[in-house]
C-alpha cells in the first residue's frame, strides 16, 4: 500500500522530496533536519532491535530475526533490515504483492506473510515505540506517529490480531534478580525495554536530574542512570518506579491494536516497578 | 480524509509524478551508507555546505561518473564538480556501475588527493646532467613527441623493433597499448605480471585455457580463499561486498593465510599454513572428496580429459571413466590429511572438518587465490591449480555460487582497428628457457640484458616502478643509469616515483579522473563494462563546449595515454610507408588523426550489445550514455558457456580425434568479445576448433587444446615437466627441508587496505592512516631472538643484503615466520619526490655493493596545500624489495616473492631504513634459478619457442614462434 510505502519514506532523513509527501499525507510543515536528528538519531533509535533485544541495543538477535524474515521472502536482508523504514516498506512490498496475486492461492500465501510481518515484527513494538515518540516529537513527527498509528489499527482489522505472542517477545528473558546476578546486569536490564518493559530515553534521565535536582551525566544513557541512582539511590528508585508504573497504563491504551502484545508490555512494566519497590526497600 | 482515500491520493501523486519522468521517492534508502543522488539530478545536484554550517548555504554540483584508477578492481566513482568554480570537491561511489554498486574502498575518494597533489608533475621533462643527477628543464610536448617519433621510426626502418619496449605496471584499457605495440610491428610489450599474479593465473589456464579466477562469491554455500579479498588484492571491493552477502546467507567462510589478516578475521575457518604448504592442504581437501566418492561422477566423467591421460599415461589399462576413477584414487591417496598437517603445521582434525564443509558445498564452492601463496613459492602455480581441482572435482565450474573463468565475465569489445601481428620475438621479454611463462620475463631484465648483450634503445616505463616495486632494484639501477644499455628512458606517469628518477623524459599522465579507458573485470556472474574519462572534460561538453584535446581540461600539461599513443603513432609514421598510420586513423574524416570521441563512439556503436539500444530509450548516442553514466552491464547470470551445443551450421566437414575433439571447417565468426583466452591449433586442412564432442552432442567446451578441462596437461608433459602433468604438490623454496635451522620465511607480499604499491603515495589521507611497515614476529620468535618488544630494531639478511626495520610482536603470525607489507619504503635523493610518503635516503655505490641510508624522515612543508604543514607523521617504511634476488619460476616465469631470511637484533650502527646490498650475489642466484629452466632449444617437441594456444599479450606471426636457427641446429 503506497500511503505505508511514504510513511516508510518519512522514517528516513528528510530530503528533497519530503516537503511533497508530507503535503500529499497533509502532515503540517515539513520538518526540520534537526528535528528528524534529536528524534530519531538521540532520542527514539527507529530499530527493532533496541526494542526487542535483551541487550536493548542495535542489531543481534532482534535484527537477526527480522534478517531472517527477509531472507524467507528469497531477498538479501539489507544492513539494516530492522530499521522502521525499512520494516515498513517491505510491509507495503507484501500488501502490493498480496493485491497483484494471480490467483487465491498465491494470494493467500501473500496475506500469510504480511500477516506474519505486521504481527511479529511491527506490532510487537511498534505500540510501544509510538507511544513514546508522541511524548517527545515535534508536531511533524507527532502526526507522522497519528497516522501510522492509524494505518495500524486499519491493518489490524483487516487481518486480526493473533492469539501467540511474536517470537521476539516469547524469548525475551525477563529482568533479571538483582541479587543473584548483580546490580550491574539489573540496571543494564532496565534500559532493555523489552525486558523492561519501560523506554528510556535520553530526555527521561536529563528530566530524572531536574525532578530530583541531581546532576545529570552527559554520556551514554547506562552510565548516566548509574550516575543518578549512585547520588540519591532511594529518590532515584523511587522515580523509576513511577515510571514503569506510569508504563503499565500507556502500554493498555494500545490493548485494542495489540492485544496480548499489550499485555505482555504491561505486565513486564508491572514487574518492574514492583522490583523497584522491592530494591527500595532493602536499602 | 479516510486511510483508504489517503492511499489513493498517495498513489496518484507518485504516477502523476513518475509520468513526468521523475522520481517520487528518495531513491536508495538513506539509512545507511547505500545512499546516493538519484541519476534524474547528476546535472544539478543540491547539498548544503559543511564550511558554511550552522547557515544552510547550498552548493550546486554536476556529477560525473569515472573510474577508479588507484587497484585494478575498476570502481565506479562519481566526481562531484562545483557548478560554481568546476572544480572537482569529492568522489563518491557509482551507483550506476554493476561491479562495485556505488561502493569504494578509501583509494576512490582518496582520488582527490591525487588530482590536488602539490607534488604532482604537470609538465613534460627533460633530464639535464647525467641520468639520475636530479637535474630537470621543463620541455614541450611537441619536442618530446617528435624526439620520440624520430628515434622510434628509425628503429622501426632499420630492423630494431625489439629495441623497443613498453613496461607497464598498472593497466589502463584492456588490450589498448598491447594493440599500440602490435600496429608499430613491435612484440615490446612487458607486463609486471610476474611480480605480481602469473603464478595463478598459470595454474588456472592449464585447466581452462583462461587465466583468471572469476568466483560468484555471492550465491555460493562455501567460499574458500588464498587470498586477502575482505580488504586487499584484485577486485577486492566488489568482491568483498559479495563475499558479506553470501556469509549474511549463511555461507562458511575458509581463508588460508598465515597471517591474521582482516580477511582471516571474518573467516569461519582460518588456517595459517606453514608458507608454500598450501596446495598439500587442497590436494588433502581432494583426496578427501576422492576417497569418499564425494565428488560429482557425472560432471568429471564428462568435463575431465581423462581419455587423453589415460591414452597417454596408461595406453595398457582399458579406457573407461572406471579404470580412471581407480587411478584418480591411486594417484592422490597418499595426500592424507596426516601428510597435509605434517606439511602446514595445521592439526589433521581441522583439515578434515574443512574439507566436511567444502565436500557441502555442491555446485556452489567458490575459490579464490590470486597473489598470496601463488605469488610466493617456487612451485606457486600448483597452488591456483590444486585449488581449482576442488571445483573441477564438485563441478562448481561457471554454475552459480561456483567458480567462473574470467573470459566468460567480463566484456572485451572489437576496437575500430585491429592490428597485426608483430613478425619478431623479443627474447627479452619471452626468452627460451622458459617456453610455458604465464607472462613477460619483465623483473629479469636487468640480467637478460647483461647476459645476452642486447640493448633498449626506447625503454617506456609506464605507471610502472620496477626500482622500487621489483625485486633486485639495484640491479634496475644499473641498467637504467647504464645509457650504452638503455638508450633513452621515457617515465610516463602522473607522479614522481625510484624508477623516473633515472628516465631522460618524464611525461604526465593523468590520474583517473583526469584520462580515458574502457575496462571490464569479473567481478561476479554477468558482464560490464566501465569507461573512465576526464571527469571536467566531460562536464564541459555537457555544458556545451567541444573539447578535442584532453589537456585542455586537464591541470598544467597533463595529457592523457590514448590521445598521446594516437599522436605518437602518427608522428612515427607521418607518410604511412611504415604502415602505422591506418591504425590511428579516423574512418570518418580519412587522412585525419583519429579522436578519442570517434574511438570510443565507433565501439559503443558496433561493439557492445544492448547499449545503442539503452542508450536510444534514453534520447542518447551510445558515448553520451557512457559519459552520464560510466557503465554498462552487457549481461547478466552467465552460465556454463562450455555446456553451450556447438550450432549445426557451425559443423562444416568436421573433423574429430579420438578424445572427442570437433574440429570444423566453418570460418570462425569475428569475435563478439576479446576478452583473451587460449588459443588452440587447428589442423593441418584448415580446419579450427569448434567444441567437444560429450555424450554425443558436440558442446563449446573450453579453449585447451583438448577441449576439455585438462586435469592432465600434455603441455606441460610435452614440453619436459611430465612430473607435473597432473595437479600436485610442489615443495617451496621455502620449505623447511630447503632452509637452514636459523632461516625463517618471510612473508613480503601482503598489502596495506588503504595503499595500492607505489600508487597512492601522493594521497594524503591514505598516508596519514597507513605509513610504516614493521615486521610482524611472533612473540616466541622475539623471545628466542633476544628482542624485547615492538619497536626494537631488527636486521634482516636475505640472500643478497639485508635491511633494517622496526619489530611489531603480534600473535596474528604463525611462529617461525615473519612479515613485512610491501607497500611503504619510498624515498628520493633529491628535492623532487613525493614528500608525503617519502623519506629522503643517501644512495652509495661501491663496485657491485649498495647502500641507501635513510637520511630524513617525511617532514611538514608548506605547499599549495596547507595540509602538508601539517603533517606529524616521520616514517615512510622501509624498502624490503632492493634486498630480494630474482627467483624466476623454472614454469610459470612468477617471481617466487618467499624469502629465506635470517633475522637478528640490529648490530650497533644499524640505522632505521638502511640497505646494503651486493648485485653480484644478485646475479649469482639468477644463475642458480637459470639452471632449474628447461629451455625451448632442449625441450620443445616441435621446434617452436612456445605452446602456440598459450595466452601471450601480444602474439607475433606464427613464424616467429620457430626457434632460432642456431638452436634448431
Amino acid at each position: 500500500m503506497e500511503l505505508l510505502r511514504s510513511l516508510a519514506a518519512l522514517a528516513e532523513p528528510p530530503c528533497l522530496e519530503t516537503p511533497r509527501i508530507a503535503e500529499i499525507l497533509r502532515l503540517g510543515a515539513p520538518p526540520e533536519p534537526a528535528d528528524y536528528d534529536d528524534l530519531f538519531l538521540f532520542q527514539l533509535y527507529p530499530y527493532a532491535s533496541v526494542y526487542l533485544g535483551p541487550g536493548g541495543m542495535l542489531r543481534g538477535e532482534g535484527r537477526d530475526r527480522i534478517a531472517g524474515f527477509w531472507r524467507v521472502l528469497e531477498q538479501t536482508p539489507p544492513p539494516e533490515a530492522d530499521h522502521l523504514a525499512l520494516v515498513l516498506a517491505l510491509y507495503a512490498r507484501l500488501c502490493e504483492l498480496e493485491s497483484e496475486a494471480p490467483d487465491e492461492a498465491t494470494g493467500q500465501r501473500w496475506r500469510h506473510l504480511r500477516t506474519t510481518c505486521l504481527w511479529e515484527h511491527l506490532l510487537s513494538w511498534l505500540p510501544a515505540y509510538l507511544e513514546k515518540l508522541q511524548e517527545l516529537a515535534s508536531p511533524f513527527y507527532k502526526a507522522w506517529g497519528e497516522l501510522l498509528r492509524e494505518v495500524l489499527n486499519q491493518e489490524v482489522l483487516e487481518l486480526g490480531q493473533q492469539d501467540i505472542l511474536p517470537l521476539h517477545l516469547r524469548d525475551a528473558p525477563a529482568l533479571p534478580d538483582p541479587t543473584a546476578e548483580g546490580g550491574e546486569k539489573w540496571l543494564a536490564s532496565l534500559l532493555s525495554p523489552v525486558r523492561s518493559g519501560i523506554i528510556l530515553v535520553r530526555n527521561d534521565l536529563v528530566r530524572a536530574g531536574r525532578d530530583l535536582q541531581l546532576a545529570t551525566r552527559v554520556a551514554e544513557r547506562r552510565y548516566a542512570l548509574e550516575a543518578l541512582l549512585g547520588q540519591d539511590p532511594p529518590a532515584m528508585l523511587e522515580w523509576l518506579e513511577g515510571e514503569a508504573t506510569a508504563w503499565q497504563d500507556r502500554h493498555h491504551r494500545w490493548h485494542d491494536l495489540s492485544g496480548p502484545v499489550a499485555d505482555f508490555w504491561s505486565q513486564r512494566a508491572t514487574t518492574t516497578a514492583q522490583r523497584l519497590q522491592d530494591a527500595r526497600k532493602d536499602l | 480524509m479516510s486511510i483508504k482515500d489517503l492511499n489513493e491520493r498517495v498513489s496518484a501523486a507518485r504516477a502523476e509524478c513518475e509520468a513526468r519522468g521523475e522520481t517520487f521517492y528518495p531513491g536508495a534508502s538513506r539509512i545507511h551508507l547505500a545512499s546516493f543522488p538519484p541519476k534524474e539530478r547528476w546535472d544539478d545536484w543540491v547539498e548544503l555546505d559543511s564550511k558554511a554550517w550552522p547557515k544552510r548555504v547550498e552548493k550546486r554540483f554536476m556529477l560525473v561518473p569515472t573510474t577508479c584508477f588507484n587497484c585494478e578492481s575498476a570502481c565506479g566513482l562519481l566526481a562531484y564538480i562545483d557548478k560554481s568554480t568546476l572544480e572537482v570537491r569529492k568522489f563518491e561511489g557509482n551507483p550506476e556501475h554493476p561491479g562495485s554498486r556505488g561502493r569504494n574502498c578509501a583509494k576512490g575518494p582518496a582520488t582527490l588527493n591525487q588530482v590536488t597533489d602539490p607534488d604532482r608533475i604537470l609538465h613534460p621533462l627533460k633530464r639535464v646532467g647525467k641520468r639520475g643527477e636530479g637535474k630537470w628543464e621543463r620541455v614541450g610536448w611537441d619536442e618530446a613527441l617528435n624526439d620520440l617519433a624520430g628515434r622510434i621510426r628509425k628503429a622501426i626502418q632499420e630492423g630494431r623493433q625489439e629495441e623497443i619496449m613498453y613496461h607497464v605496471g598498472r593497466p589502463g584499457e584492456d588490450g589498448f597499448t598491447e594493440r599500440m605495440m602490435a600496429a608499430w610491428g613491435c612484440d615490446a610489450h612487458n607486463s609486471h605480471t610476474n611480480v605480481c599474479s602469473s603464478g595463478a593465473r598459470c595454474g588456472y589456464q592449464f585447466w581452462t585455457g583462461i587465466d583468471r579466477p572469476s568466483p560468484d562469491h555471492a550465491r555460493a554455500k562455501v567460499i574458500f580463499l588464498v587470498s586477502a579479498h575482505l580488504e586487499t588484492g584484485h577486485y577486492f571491493n566488489p568482491h568483498a561486498q559479495r563475499i558479506i552477502e553470501a556469509k549474511q546467507q549463511g555461507a562458511k567462510l575458509i581463508v588460508l593465510d598465515t597471517r591474521l589478516s582482516n580477511t582471516a578475521t571474518h573467516a569461519d575457518f582460518w588456517l595459517a599454513p606453514q608458507p608454500g604448504s598450501e596446495a598439500a592442504i587442497h590436494l588433502a581437501i581432494a583426496n578427501y572428496l576422492i576417497q569418499h566418492n564425494l565428488y560429482d561422477r557425472d560432471y568429471v566423467r564428462r568435463w575431465w580429459n581423462w581419455q587423453e591421460y589415460l591414452d597417454k599415461e596408461h595406453p595398457g589399462l582399458e579406457p573407461t571413466f572406471e579404470s580412471f576413477e581407480r587411478l584418480l584414487k591411486a594417484e592422490y591417496q597418499s595426500y592424507t590429511f596426516d601428510f597435509a598437517a605434517q606439511e602446514s603445521g595445521i592439526e589433521a582434525d581441522v583439515l578434515r572438518q574443512v574439507a566436511e564443509i567444502v565436500s557441502t558445498a555442491g555446485t556452489r564452492l567458490s575459490t579464490h587465490n590470486w597473489r598470496s601463496a601463488a605469488s610466493g613459492n617456487e612451485g606457486g602455480w600448483q597452488v591456483s591449480r590444486t585449488l581449482f581441482m576442488l571445483n573441477a572435482l564438485l563441478g562448481a565450474v561457471a554454475t552459480p555460487g561456483g567458480l567462473y573463468p574470467n573470459a566468460w565475465n567480463k566484456f572485451v569489445p572489437r576496437p575500430i582497428h585491429l592490428p597485426r601481428h608483430p613478425e619478431h620475438w623479443n627474447e627479452l621479454t619471452w626468452p627460451l628457457e622458459f617456453p610455458l611463462a604465464m607472462n613477460e620475463l619483465s623483473f629479469l631484465l636487468p640480467h637478460l640484458v647483461k647476459k645476452t648483450g642486447k640493448r633498449l634503445d626506447v625503454y617506456f616505463s609506464r605507471v610502472y616502478n620496477p626500482v622500487w616495486t621489483n625485486p633486485d632494484g639495484f640491479s634496475w639501477i644499473e641498467m637504467l643509469a647504464d645509457e650504452s644499455q638503455v638508450g633513452l628512458h621515457v617515465a610516463l606517469t602522473p607522479t614522481w616515483n625510484e624508477t623516473a628518477y633515472f628516465a631522460d623524459y618524464i611525461l604526465p599522465m593523468g590520474l583517473g579522473s583526469e584520462r580515458h579507458d574502457l575496462h571490464s573485470y569479473e567481478t561476479y556472474a554477468g558482464q560490464w563494462i566501465g569507461f573512465r574519462q576526464p571527469v571536467l572534460r566531460a562536464a564541459r561538453e555537457r555544458l556545451g563546449e567541444t573539447i578535442t584535446d584532453t589537456r585542455h581540461s586537464n591541470p598544467g600539461e597533463v595529457w592523457e595515454e590514448n590521445e598521446f599513443w594516437f599522436e605518437l603513432s602518427w608522428r612515427i609514421d607521418p607518410d604511412g610507408s611504415l604502415g602505422i598510420r591506418p591504425f590511428v586513423e579516423s574512418k570518418e574524416r580519412p587522412g585525419e588523426r583519429l579522436t578519442v570521441d570517434e574511438y570510443y563512439g565507433w565501439i559503443f556503436e558496433n561493439s557492445v550489445p544492448g547499449l545503442p539500444d539503452a542508450a536510444a530509450r534514453e534520447g542518447l548516442k551510445p558515448l553520451e550514455y557512457m559519459r552520464r553514466y560510466g557503465a554498462f552491464e552487457v549481461a547478466s547470470d552467465i552460465g556454463p558457456l562450455y555446456e553451450n551445443p556447438v550450432p549445426l551450421e557451425d559443423l562444416e566437414e568436421i573433423a574429430e580425434d579420438r578424445f572427442g575433439r570437433v574440429l570444423t571447417r566453418t570460418p570462425a565468426p569475428p569475435p563478439l568479445n576479446m576478452a583473451p583466452t587460449g588459443t588452440p591449433e587447428g589442423d593441418d586442412e584448415g580446419r579450427r576448433p569448434a567444441g567437444v564432442r560429450v555424450d554425443g552432442e558436440v558442446l563449446r567446451g573450453f579453449p585447451t587444446p583438448s577441449g576439455r578441462l585438462e586435469f592432465y596437461s600434455s603441455t606441460l608433459a610435452e614440453w619436459g615437466w611430465k612430473e607435473y602433468a597432473l595437479p600436485t604438490y610442489i615443495r617451496s623454496h621455502v620449505h623447511p627441508e630447503n632452509m637452514d635451522e636459523d632461516q625463517m620465511v618471510l612473508i613480503s607480499t601482503f598489502r596495506l587496505p588503504v595503499q595500492i604499491h607505489t600508487r597512492t603515495a601522493n594521497s594524503k589521507w591514505l598516508d596519514e592512516i597507513a605509513h610504516t611497515n614493521p615486521l610482524w614476529l611472533h612473540p616466541s620468535d622475539a623471545k628466542r631472538l633476544g628482542i624485547q618488544e615492538t619497536g626494537d630494531l631488527v636486521r634482516v639478511e636475505t640472500e643478497i643484503g639485508y635491511f633494517v626495520l622496526k619489530a611489531w610482536v603480534t600473535e596474528g603470525i604463525k611462529p617461525g615466520v615473519v612479515a613485512c607489507s610491501h607497500h611503504m619504503g619510498r624515498w628520493k635523493i633529491h628535492d623532487h619526490g613525493q614528500r608525503q610518503l617519502m623519506a629522503t635516503a643517501s644512495l652509495d655505490r661501491k663496485g657491485s655493493q649498495w647502500t641507501l641510508k635513510r637520511k630524513r624522515g617525511v617532514e611538514p612543508y608548506p605547499s599549495s596545500d596547507p595540509d602538508t604543514s601539517r603533517i606529524w607523521w616521520t616514517d615512510a617504511g622501509v624498502h624490503q624489495n632492493m634486498t630480494f634476488p630474482v627467483h624466476p619460476d623454472p614454469i610459470s616465469g612468477m617471481h617466487c616473492w618467499h624469502q629465506a631470511v635470517r633475522v637478528r637484533k640490529a648490530k650497533r650502527g644499524d640505522r632505521y631504513g638502511e640497505i646494503w646490498v651486493d648485485t653480484e650475489k644478485s646475479t649469482e642466484v639468477f644463475d642458480a634459478w637459470l639452471e632449474k629452466t628447461r629451455s625451448a632449444m632442449v625441450y620443445s617437441p616441435d621446434g617452436t619457442r612456445r605452446p602456440s594456444w598459450l595466452i601471450r599479450p601480444v602474439k607475433p606471426v606464427k613464424a616467429a614462434y620457430r626457434l632460432p636457427e642456431e638452436a634448431r641446429r
